[in-house]
């Protein structure tokens, strides 16, 4: 095999597929959009959470003398929003003139059943930041009869000050990455799911093309099959690194404009260990591998786009499945359906990393897994390989079940018959 | 390279696919710096018997040597193939496209792309370098197709068709084209339907028919050998009974049948009436230059 072949075809299948609008709207439209989205939702979210602009006056009826003593006065220092009323009626007058927009009533039982009522006018509702304004309120009181400062604090926020430290990382980790330890690793495994079926597509699409144009037999006899096959493979492998690299650095721009990331300490919250990066990129180019050959050999077998886009259709369905069943790495990542997905080769890219990311997987299982995706892509190779042999010339037919085999079975024999007429392309 | 007289050595190939029997027992040459000539009805073999000499599929038995030994990766570096069904890449630009068709067969890409300036400029599509393929008209793309052929300066040429699709100021551009690079020693096989386009251009020619070779050698020596008006059929009955045939001279298979006919051309016509039903076709495997 001509490694100089292999690079022309992989470097003409990279830039010629860079450049497609398909392509550009993926790797850059999709995520600036989603980003901008995103970022007008946070933001309007976080303006109606805080907007308390609404309210005027808010009312409180201390029926159970939670926070007021016998005469009405408050035991609690009270925010401006909020105004103590006795009895009712006075509130409810108060609701009616529009002085105040709501009123909480705590009721006599309150402490026996924590019942309390809320009183409002239709607009504005009374919203969940005012909810938790009131409740903030009512904490306070109950925590001041205990006379203890101290324990009236830990009992606002038992847990406020918890920290969180791994194996092997002496280090507190922070709410970032926290955070990020559930995220990633699932965002990593879309964008690889996303890489691998998105360049498999090209790969499929390609294929068809060259056989609607008729150049397959040209190619034939300017290279080997098998340099066409792994300068597509590689062209297009690396087209969908490119992408995922583009979609990093997108985001990581919009953080830094936003002011929300630090680079470094991103990176060091994010837990990204050598090994499990290696592993991530060890799947993504077997996964690649396995897809992107299955994706050949149907663009080999098949006439026409539509009719490969069903076919590829049914295979990057089954790749969808560790999503589908997300829950179940939830609840327990080393059960049986996760365990099945990160064994079954078209599930293992994404099902794999998503356990590795969640649980302690035996090495074994890994190294298992391993070898059945490696096992697995180069047989669907090597397939592909044949079925391109047979369908590459095969214009205006679709390869049947039978032709396959076929070319199976004259594979195996023109290893061995007329040993001394060429090479095999 | 080796440098034997004969380029192309077919020795008793066949090929089969399945029932069907594509190539039988097929021998034949080419030789060095001439240009040669397959012809024959559709499904004669033709295109098997080039994808076979191409290494594109393998015969069931027989031996080909090409440059005087076993097809190699090296040996598709010295061979210009146009094949009968083509394409390219229609969004790409002209000159990018021969440019990469070259690099594939082993030029360089300063190389390639300079070859390629120049052969458009002789086809004269010099102002079209960068346009997309799908610009260009029906017979423009076919003289691109040409041009992806012999850029990269092959020994051997074998164009299947290569006139598919020229007007006739184009067919004659391309003819020229091809003189030129016999002239420069270079080898080409053609697969023809015309008669005449053979009888013009080749030097010698080989004709097929349900995989076997009907005629073959020089022009000359054919033409001889059919001076007078002849035709040939394949079918059953008495030829010879047929009004109009003076003589019959069958192949060695008994499958076809050379009739010399008395009197000249333009009065010749073959009553099917004279066939019993289900017998002779003879309209079927007429071959201009040979019969009317």
């Amino acid at each position: 095999m001509s490694l100089r072949k292999v690079w022309l075809i992989a470097r003409r299948e990279f830039s010629t597929n860079f450049r497609r609008r398909s392509f550009l709207f993926a790797a850059f439209g999709i995520p600036l959009f989603t980003l901008v989205i995103l970022a007008i939702v946070f933001t309007v979210i976080a303006q109606n959470l805080e907007d308390l602009s609404a309210y005027k006056h808010i009312g409180i009826v201390d029926q159970a003398n939670v926070m007021t003593d016998t005469s009405g006065k408050a035991l609690v220092t009270l925010p401006p929003l909020f105004e103590i009323f006795n009895p009712m009626d006075d509130a409810k007058s108060a609701l009616e003139s529009d002085s105040v927009q709501g009123y909480y009533v705590i009721p006599p039982n309150y402490l026996k059943d924590g019942h309390i009522d809320v009183y409002s006018r239709p607009e504005p509702r009374l919203s969940d930041t005012l909810n938790e304004k009131f409740q903030a309120v009512l904490k306070a009181a109950l925590v001041s009869r205990f006379g203890d400062a101290q324990l009236a604090e830990r009992l606002q926020d038992p847990a406020k000050n918890l920290a969180v430290y791994r194996i092997g990382n002496p280090d507190k980790l922070s709410t970032l990455a926290l955070v990020a330890s559930f995220f990633v690793p699932f965002i990593l495994c879309l964008l690889i799911f996303i890489a691998i079926t998105g360049t498999s597509q090209f790969m499929m699409s390609g294929l068809v093309e060259e056989k609607e144009n008729r150049m397959m037999e040209m190619f034939i006899t300017s290279s080997r099959l098998s340099e066409i096959l792994w300068g597509k493979i590689l062209g297009l492998g690396a087209l969908g690194l490119a992408q995922i690299v583009i979609w990093l650095l997108i985001s990581l721009s919009f953080g830094i404009l936003r002011g929300s990331v630090d680079i470094g300490k991103t990176l060091a919250n994010l837990q990204l260990t050598p090994g499990y990066v290696a592993l991530l990129l060890v799947y993504f180019f077997l996964g690649y591998l396995a897809y992107g050959s299955l994706m050949f050999g149907i663009g080999a077998s098949v006439n026409a786009e539509q009719e490969s886009r069903q076919l590829g259709g049914l295979v990057t369905m089954i790749s969808v499945l560790p999503f589908i069943f997300l829950a179940s790495y939830f609840s327990n990542p080393n059960g049986t359906l996760p365990t099945f997905f990160s064994l079954f080769p078209l599930t293992a890219p994404v099902g794999m990393i998503l356990r590795v990311s969640w649980a302690v997987v035996p090495p074994g299982e890994i190294a298992l897994s391993l070898l059945i995706l490696a096992g697995f892509a180069l047989l669907v190779t090597r397939l592909a390989a044949l079925v391109f042999r047979v369908g590459m010339l095969n214009y205006g037919k679709r390869l049947s079940i039978r032709d396959i085999f076929g070319a199976l079975r004259e594979g195996r024999m023109n290893r061995v018959a007329n040993p001394g007429n060429g090479v095999s392309a | 390279m080796n440098l034997s007289e004969n380029v192309i050595s077919v020795d008793g190939v066949t090929k089969r696919y399945g029932k069907h029997l594509a190539v039988d027992n097929l021998t034949f040459e080419v030789r060095r710096g001439e240009i040669f000539s397959m012809l024959g009805p559709n499904g004669a073999g033709k295109t098997t018997t080039i994808r076979m000499i191409l290494d594109i599929i393998k015969p069931d038995s027989g031996t080909i040597r090409v440059f005087g030994g076993p097809f190699t990766e090296a040996t598709k570096e010295h061979i210009g193939y146009l094949p009968e069904e083509r394409g390219l890449y229609r969004n790409a630009k002209l000159v990018d496209l021969l440019t990469y068709l070259g690099t594939l067969k082993g030029m360089t890409t300063s190389a390639a792309t300079k070859r390629a300036a120049e052969l458009l400029d002789e086809v004269g599509l010099g102002e079209n370098k960068k346009s997309k393929v799908s610009e260009l008209s029906r017979g423009m793309s076919q003289k691109v197709q040409f041009v992806a052929t012999i850029i990269h300066n092959p020994d051997l040429l074998i164009i299947d068709e290569p006139f598919s699709g020229l007007d006739p100021v184009n067919t004659q551009m391309v003819k020229q084209m091809i003189y030129k690079l016999r002239d420069e020693g270079k080898t080409i096989v053609m697969s023809l339907h015309e008669m005449h386009q053979v009888e013009e251009m080749a030097n010698r020619l080989l004709m097929l028919d349900r995989g076997q070779r009907v005629l073959y050698g020089s022009v000359d020596e054919v033409r001889q050998q059919y001076a007078e008006n002849a035709v040939i059929v394949s079918g059953e009955g008495d030829w010879q009974a047929l009004k109009g045939v003076r003589s019959v001279k069958t192949d060695d298979a008994g499958r076809s049948f050379t009739l010399t006919l008395a009197g000249n051309r333009r009065q010749f016509k073959l009553s099917a009436a004279q066939f019993r039903p289900g017998s002779a076709e003879p309209e079927r495997h007429l071959y201009s230059g040979c019969g009317p």
